[in-house]
């Protein structure tokens, strides 16, 4: 499965090969879900980013433990590419996704407004929160991508 | 682009940069900061090295810091 070790079957295999780095990298989720951004949105984010950059192996993973705890909807997770017109996506989630498609596709493009708009709906705190988690993320969907391979796409949602 | 901080300092009497905005959230930034620490600490790769690439990250990527 990756080209880094012959019997990976997923990113904690390969990123175990650096054992102190698979610590840090995990307290730093354990940081982000446990913080103060709701994890229904953080989720919806994470697999939103992950479609962005083509990680497969995201969306074929256990959702976040925390997202679902908090209730997650896995029909929104499945209406997720329609986000922009899905009344069931509140303002602040929208807010959150939308920061997360330009923190993605392109960075430079994030305005005073919209981080003015995110902060409101979510607090400073929560926009430092969600910027380092996408930050991680992006570092691990990157990290999927070039160390181990295509996942086979088994989603029903569309995303791929 | 914007030139100046979009959050406010977390920190009293201090100005907004790097460090102080993120003290809004303390625990997200100690994780991810050992996290770097460890990137820099560890591993085969030399420092040197790792440098080069975050320069070269950097200019791929825009970031003036």
């Amino acid at each position: 499965m990756s080209w880094l070790l012959d019997d990976a079957t997923c990113r904690d295999d390969v990123l175990g090969m650096h054992e102190g780095l698979a610590a840090d990298h995990g307290k730093v989720f354990d940081a982000v879900w446990a913080g103060c951004v709701d994890a229904r949105i953080l989720e919806f984010c994470r697999l939103r980013t992950a479609t962005l950059l083509g990680n497969t192996h995201a969306w074929n993973e256990p959702r976040s433990a925390a997202a679902v705890a908090a209730g997650l909807d896995e029909q929104m997770v499945e209406s997720l590419a329609q986000w922009p017109t899905d009344d069931r996506f509140d303002a602040a989630t929208k807010s959150c996704i939308a920061f997360a498609e330009q923190y993605v596709i392109d960075i430079h493009g994030v305005t005073d407004e919209q981080v003015h708009d995110l902060a409101t709906a979510i607090g400073n705190d929560g926009v430092v929160t969600l910027t380092t988690a996408l930050a991680a993320w992006e570092i691990t969907h990157r990290f999927d991508n070039s160390l181990l391979g295509t996942a086979p796409t088994n989603d029903s949602t569309g995303a791929f | 682009m914007a030139t100046t901080p979009r959050l406010v300092s977390a920190v009293d009497g201090k100005a907004p940069d790097i460090r102080t905005v993120l003290a809004h959230s303390p625990e997200v930034r100690a994780a991810f900061n050992n996290m770097y620490a460890t990137l820099w600490s560890a591993g085969e790769v030399p420092a040197d090295v790792k440098e080069l690439v975050r320069l070269r990250n950097a200019t791929q990527t825009g970031c003036g810091l």
